[in-house]
């Protein structure tokens, strides 16, 4: 069998927190605890869960923007702490990510055409005249006008800065593009078209999707699985049917009731600590 | 008689070419326990809408025009801003989306909700202590009266919005202004903050006024709802009729983007 494009076997990442005097250890917290999951090839993997669930640190350790206090994120069965020069380069290339916050995750000093170009010279994937057709092909992919090649972040809206860092995310030809929260900012009409273009680049592509969000109706309207994330934990992987119709998982049950609004099944008196 | 008559409001900022008209000549109006939701994306003029009712917006840099907001059977543009003061949190109760900046970070939650009592009713000291305690119980607060001494950053968000509630429903309001009281919210809490406001206008007769980008959620509490675009409310009739049968194009669109709310193929809905 073919190594998944992406698998994360048994991964913790603990964060020590620092008192407000003299900087000292007081504790820590486990923000992902002992997660196992793997995304295949053109494969739509939806990960829903609550604010502090841990979600978006899982996002940060498989596209290796944090290293793992324990275990392991490999890519097509290698070790990403083992990958060294060009191979590394590669895993990179190959797994992007788009953020919610677009006003922040663009430089607000870079034109358009600088944040879109960037990854080609990093990566020196073209030149000269090449780029500027790889900048336009990349620029209708997301659906942008030419004319906005000269603007600067503030000067669009969230939805085109959306498209924007999705565009700079394609640029490395990527097999997975793992998207955290890329609709939570935006308004509904706006962000049912980014989950359009995210639909229509995952079929012509043939690239795979980690969907990361809160909301499990857009999950459930984009993915065809779901990993239910609480505390740090998945508790439970399956087919989105298959999870809507049998959660096996009490917390996956109240996500679903609560995702479908129903009232009466909520309890009446608030259930925290 | 309607609780709120509210004829050719208008609200716009700054001057000259820089003014920006964020209402356009809304006229709507509200029976005693109705709910009435307003809808729309953001920058369609619905938070303006909100704040300009009880005159909120600071003038300038906003101006505030309308033929007359009736409320209770007196204008609230006419009305000297002492009244007005009294009105606001007091027969008029607001709640926003972000509880956490709406509760003062220095008092304790006993503190706020004693205010909010001694202010709009005519409980003193002992009782008014024991009033808010049965406000804390009836907003759904576990072991309310070991609350009254914490702060508001010792609450979740769930929690504070609670408490936010409480603050309100103490003043005894005719009428609820509910700013997106749940977008802030994990989707487990807004359920259930969700159901907490629509018992307590049930309970209390209570009308309200709900502002939400959430169709769903108009729909599972509004009677009637206005679709709000670029200032001007371009459909407003009962949820049933604007839901199954929209006229307006820009409703029609909103309708489209809403992913199922039935997650469940093949299987009875709970509830």
């Amino acid at each position: 069998m073919a190594s998944p494009l992406l698998d994360a076997s048994r991964v913790s990442k603990t964060f020590s927190l620092q008192g407000r005097m003299w900087r000292q250890d007081v504790g820590s917290i486990e923000a992902v605890s002992d997660v196992t999951l793997s995304i295949a090839r053109g494969q739509t993997l939806g990960l829903v869960g609550e604010s502090g669930s841990g979600k978006s640190t899982l996002a940060r350790l498989l596209v290796g923007l944090l290293e793992p206090t324990a275990g392991e994120v490999r890519r097509g069965g290698e070790s990403l702490r083992s990958l060294r020069g060009e191979p590394l380069r590669a895993a990179r290339r190959a797994v992007q990510m788009i953020f919610q916050d677009t006003a922040n995750s663009l430089n607000p000093r870079m034109t358009v055409e600088d944040i879109v170009s960037e990854p080609l010279i990093i990566h020196r994937l073209a030149a000269g005249k090449s780029r500027r057709d790889r900048l336009v092909e990349l620029l209708d992919a997301v659906q942008l006008p030419r004319e906005l090649l000269a603007r600067v972040p503030r000067q669009l809206s969230g939805g085109e800065r959306q498209r924007v860092g999705i565009a700079r995310a394609l640029a490395t030809d990527p097999d997975l593009l793992i998207c955290d929260e890329p609709i939570a900012s935006l308004d509904v009409s706006v962000g049912a078209k980014i989950v359009e273009l995210l639909r229509r680049l995952h079929a012509s592509r043939r690239m795979a999707l980690l969907f990361i969000s809160h909301d499990l109706r857009a999950v459930a309207a984009l993915c065809e699985q779901i990993a239910v994330m609480s505390k740090g934990r998945i508790l439970e992987t399956a087919p989105t049917d298959e999870l809507l119709s049998h959660p096996r998982h009490p917390y996956t049950e109240l996500l679903i009731r609560s995702a479908e609004l129903d009232l009466d099944a909520a309890p009446a008196s608030s259930l925290d600590p | 008689m309607p609780l709120l008559d509210v004829s050719n409001l208008s609200v716009s900022y700054g001057r000259g070419r820089e003014r920006v008209i964020a209402v356009d000549r809304v006229s709507v109006s509200l029976e005693p326990g109705e709910t009435l939701a307003i809808v729309g994306e953001s920058g369609s003029g619905k938070s303006s809408l909100a704040l300009a009712l009880t005159r909120l917006l600071p003038t300038p840099p906003a101006d505030v025009r309308a033929d007359r907001i009736l409320f209770e059977g007196s204008d609230l543009l006419q009305m000297p801003q002492e009244q007005l003061r009294a009105i606001r949190g007091g027969r008029i109760a607001y709640v926003f989306q972000d509880p956490g900046t709406s509760l003062n970070p220095v008092l304790t939650i006993g503190a706020q909700l004693r205010e909010a009592i001694v202010q709009h009713t005519a409980y003193r000291s002992m009782r008014a202590n024991a009033q808010a305690v049965e406000w804390l119980e009836r907003v759904g607060m576990p072991s309310a009266r070991d609350r009254l001494g914490a702060y508001p950053h010792e609450f979740s968000g769930g929690m504070q919005q609670r408490a936010m509630l409480a603050m309100a429903m103490a003043a005894k309001p005719a009428l609820l202004i509910a700013d997106e009281p749940t977008t802030a919210l994990d989707v487990t809490i807004q359920v259930q903050i969700l159901r907490l406001i629509r018992d307590l206008t049930r309970q209390l007769h209570l009308s309200m006024l709900l502002i939400s980008h959430d169709l769903t959620v108009v729909e599972r509490i509004a009677q009637r709802v206005a679709i709000m675009s670029a200032g001007r409310i371009v459909e407003l009739g009962p949820v049933a009729e604007v839901f199954t049968r929209p006229s307006h194009p820009h409703t029609k669109e909103l309708l489209a983007c809403r992913s199922s709310v039935t997650l469940r193929r093949g299987r009875p809905s709970h509830g």
